[in-house]
């Protein structure tokens, strides 16, 4: 008989960590398969469609084991809440688009074993920063082979922002997403003592204000090749705003902000006038109750599914959010809306904020050691940022930009790279 | 560095907290006017996912019903009104399109229909949280459905409407406008309808108005046997032709010898003795008062539709040109009647001098019970209240009188032919005739059978752009042969 003090059972750090993630994931479990389980039986749905929750759970479980060995003092936190917020997606798409669900399936076991290799990784992250320029141009390759070569799966008339072999496609901007993360980083990391000095140094040379101008004259270039040539306009303005906020958090300067505020509304002017997109895009936001059965259906039906989900929603199967072209990706967040109402809609918004926050509390824990620590912020205000942009687009508080939500909407790209940043999230963690 | 992590943090979270109040505006405060607005797909997904309840004839024969059509974009169950064969003679009885609304019985009973009587606010929330499909109350009406589809074909793509009342209840048996339409291609097919000159959306039973001719003379002479129930009112050269509005008017048929009397002049539809009328026996105030009395100036109303609005007839008593006045008598005035009214008219010569109360629906179902385990009888648990019966227009001997010369100008005159061949113990009469309106003329039959079972039914024909009455009475005795 064990006759131990019960308060001793969880003097072990490790697993009061492991039980409590353990628990949120048993929690997020629940939460799941009550999903699944009302989508079923509200839609008529054969029972074996239960297979992507058991596809969730597995993978629920084999990150959860493999977290605890690789990396038994991280976050207990940041893997439920992902999971959470993936396995909800996961039936969302399963309701929306259930075409797209077991691919989604899919990219779950990829995004999951990239993740677990990323924890696994003997050098962890040291690796990332000592090869930061290989990270940049293999970045500005792919970008440049999407130019040259991208495709739309959807067919040729969309943005051609993928690159594809056998019907299998990723999105490059993706990549490149966590590639500048990483660059960026690194690069401040290693200067932040020059970001330090005056803007015009100390002898008050012009040649010292590069520091500031070359960087951010290189991303708002950067943000305008994939705008004018890709038209993609979401990749464009999330690239800037984290630069942005790297920048501010690297140099402290206001002046730097204000100016990059400025790029970005002068990039938006000149996009108005040269970029259809662009235009269409702003005409829409401004006044989207011109043309709500043409230009502005897209915008106009996502606010109809969020005033149709009402306080508590329709049910799981019960509203109409595939009236919105593409909910699947850029408007899960209305679908959301719609069918789990205004308390799912809080739901998402608070974990996804707690996502981003938690992510710059990191920062502030890490600071002793830069690279580590701007990589953690850069991480949490991507997430925030990227979730700001599509929220905001479809609820009509900022233009829309074709972004995901990060964890929720299908996209195997996406959920690959989230998972990466969430890999090296819980790296950090472990560090603190 | 802190700081500034603490900044961005706080600019990010200020970013959620607008989300967050965003959602809350669309959601809670924003969230009915949006829903309201006509670009909102989720009305005609709800509209189209009602089970309307089923019209049934008096026989439990579906006319109209809600068949499911496959799935809405989100799943719901999709329904569409489908007629009976052939569809367009069931056009009168109304429409139910999500482009055009409601029309109808469809428009007056659609609270019925939508099952929205048949529920408590309690059950209608529960149902509505639940996402349970809506289903309809479904609705017996007093129509027969072969008398109504039979009727419509005899019209043979003839314009025109025909109506068929029972007597003494008010139960309509038939009521037909020719040419209809599919009302469950009304979306489809709505401009076309429009355009056509055969003008098949104007429900003719109910609100085609026709000037009634010689058939306004059944009232005249009524109003005169009220007045005197044993008179014969002689006429000298009663089938002398007369001029109105630059037209010639006979008789309907032509008598072997001059008419003597106002009804021999009736019997065979002879107008020229009714010009003699105002200064003679009736002053026009008296016949204006049994104009009406007899409800020819106030269109009727059938359970709730709503009558016809129409203009001001100007009272006979106030007409200073005699020519005007004659023109009335004559019944090619201003006087216009529905092919309704023309049936109640003659009810109340049927009815023994008594008006009846028409009505169309027998029998409202909840949408719990199947309609087919009813009969619609008087134990019919389901069964409406009729509508009381109307009050006393003209006296009995009045009535009888007439009768005898409907009879006769069925035998003899003016409704020749209405007769329902081999079926001696269906007695029908009536009258025939023509009426001008303008550059063309319609034929017009107004009369009534009775069956052996002591029940009557009342018919109105009108045939459009005809000159020929005994059409308009063969189009009655296929109504009556029906009664058999």
């Amino acid at each position: 008989m064990n006759t131990r003090p019960i308060a001793l059972l969880f003097d072990d750090p490790e697993q009061a960590i492991n039980r409590r993630e353990r628990v949120l994931l048993v929690l997020a479990g629940l939460f799941t398969l009550t999903a699944h389980l009302t989508l079923i039986a509200a839609r008529h749905l054969e029972g074996g469609t239960l297979w992507l929750w058991g596809v969730w759970a597995l993978s629920a479980a084999g990150g959860h084991l493999s977290l605890s060995r690789a990396l038994p003092r991280r976050d207990p936190y940041f893997f439920p809440v992902v999971m959470f917020l993936v396995g909800w997606g996961l039936a969302i798409i399963h309701r929306v688009a259930p075409e797209f669900a077991g691919r989604q399936a899919f990219w779950l076991i990829i995004s999951l074993i990239a993740l677990i290799g990323v924890s696994r990784s003997p050098d962890h992250l040291r690796w990332l920063s000592r090869y930061r320029y290989v990270w940049l141009f293999s970045g500005l390759i792919l970008l440049a082979l999407t130019i040259i070569l991208g495709r739309n799966p959807a067919g040729d008339y969309g943005p051609r922002l993928w690159l594809g072999v056998d019907g299998i496609f990723f999105q490059p901007a993706e990549v490149l997403k966590l590639l500048l993360i990483v660059f960026i980083s690194s690069y401040f990391a290693q200067y932040r003592q020059m970001f330090a000095e005056p803007i015009f140094g100390a002898n008050g040379r012009i040649t010292d204000l590069l520091r500031y101008v070359a960087p951010l004259a290189l991303m708002w270039g950067l943000s305008m090749v994939i705008l004018v040539w890709q038209r993609d306009l979401g990749t464009a303005m999330l690239f800037f705003v984290v630069f942005l906020a790297m920048l501010y958090l690297a140099s402290g300067r206001l002046l730097i902000l204000i100016g990059g505020i400025g790029l970005i509304l002068g990039a938006g002017v000149l996009a108005y006038i040269g970029v259809d997109l662009v235009r269409a895009r702003i005409d829409v936001w401004l006044n989207p109750w011109l043309d709500p059965r043409n230009r502005s259906f897209q915008v106009v039906q996502s606010l109809m599914a969020f005033a149709s989900g009402g306080i508590w929603g329709q049910g799981i199967g019960q509203g109409s959010p595939t009236y919105i072209p593409v909910v699947h990706s850029d408007f899960i967040f209305a679908a959301v809306g719609e069918e789990w109402g205004l308390l799912g809609a809080l739901s998402v918004v608070v974990l996804l904020a707690f996502l981003a926050l938690r992510g710059l509390r990191l920062a502030i824990l890490l600071q002793a050691r830069p690279f580590r620590s701007y990589l953690a912020a850069g991480v949490g205000i991507t997430l925030g940022a990227q979730s700001l942009l599509i929220m905001g687009g479809a609820l009509r508080l900022i233009p829309l930009t074709g972004v995901t939500l990060p964890f929720l909407s299908y996209g195997g790209s996406s959920l690959l790279i989230s998972f990466l940043m969430i890999g090296m999230i819980l790296i950090l963690s472990e560090e603190v | 560095m802190s700081q500034r992590l603490n900044q961005i943090g706080t600019v990010l979270l200020i970013g959620f907290v607008g989300v967050a109040l965003s959602l809350t505006y669309w959601m809670v405060w924003g969230r009915d006017a949006l829903l309201a607005q006509s670009f909102n797909p989720r009305l005609v997904e709800t509209e189209r996912a009602i089970k309307r309840g089923t019209i049934l004839d008096r026989q439990g024969e579906a006319l109209i019903w809600s068949a499911a059509e496959g799935l809405s974009p989100s799943g719901m169950p999709n329904y569409r009104r489908i007629s009976a064969v052939p569809a367009e003679s069931f056009s009168a009885l109304g429409y139910y399109s999500l482009t055009y609304g409601v029309g109808g019985l469809e428009s007056v009973y659609d609270r019925e229909l939508r099952g929205e009587n048949a529920l408590s606010p309690e059950t209608r929330l529960l149902n509505t949280l639940l996402h349970h499909p809506q289903e309809g109350s479904s609705i017996r009406l007093t129509l027969y459905k072969t008398l109504q589809t039979q009727t419509y074909q005899a019209f043979k793509g003839r314009r025109g409407a025909a109506v068929v009342i029972e007597v003494p209840t008010g139960a309509v048996l038939a009521l037909v406008s020719a040419p209809g339409f599919d009302a469950a291609r009304l979306d489809l097919d709505f401009d076309r309808l429009e355009e056509d000159q055969n003008a098949p959306l104007l429900n003719r039973a109910l609100q085609g108005v026709y000037q009634p001719g010689g058939m306004l003379q059944s009232a005249l002479i009524a109003a005169l046997l009220n007045t005197d129930p044993d008179g014969e009112f002689p006429v000298e050269q009663g089938d002398q032709p007369v001029k109105v509005n630059g037209l010639s008017l006979t008789c309907t048929v032509i008598p072997d010898q001059p008419p003597r009397t106002l009804l021999e002049a009736y019997v065979y539809g002879c107008p020229g003795a009714f010009t003699t009328l105002p200064s003679g026996i009736l002053s026009p105030a008296r016949l204006w008062q049994m104009v009406e009395s007899f409800h020819l100036t106030t269109p009727p109303l059938i359970d709730r539709l709503e009558p016809l609005t129409r203009s001001a007839v100007t009272p006979w008593m106030n007409l200073t040109d005699p020519a005007q006045l004659q023109a009335e008598l004559l019944g090619q005035g201003k006087l216009t009647l529905t092919p309704l009214q023309m049936a109640l008219n003659t009810a109340i010569i049927a009815n023994e001098g008594n008006a009846i109360t028409p009505y169309m629906v027998s029998a409202i179902y909840p949408p719990t019970v199947n309609p087919q385990d009813y009969d619609g009888g008087e134990t019919d648990p389901y069964r409406t209240s009729p509508p009381p019966a109307g009050e006393a227009v003209i006296t009995r001997e009045a009535a009888d009188r007439v009768q005898a010369a409907m009879r006769e100008g069925v035998l003899r005159g003016s409704a020749e032919g209405a007769q329902p061949s081999g079926s001696p113990e269906i007695q029908a009469h009536g009258a025939a005739g023509i009426a001008y309106t303008g550059k063309t003329a319609h034929a017009w039959f107004i009369g009534f059978a009775t069956l052996p079972d002591g029940r009557k039914w009342v018919v109105s024909v009108v045939i459009e752009d005809s000159l020929n009455p005994a059409s308009a009475a063969a189009l009655a005795r296929g109504i009556f042969e029906q009664a058999r």
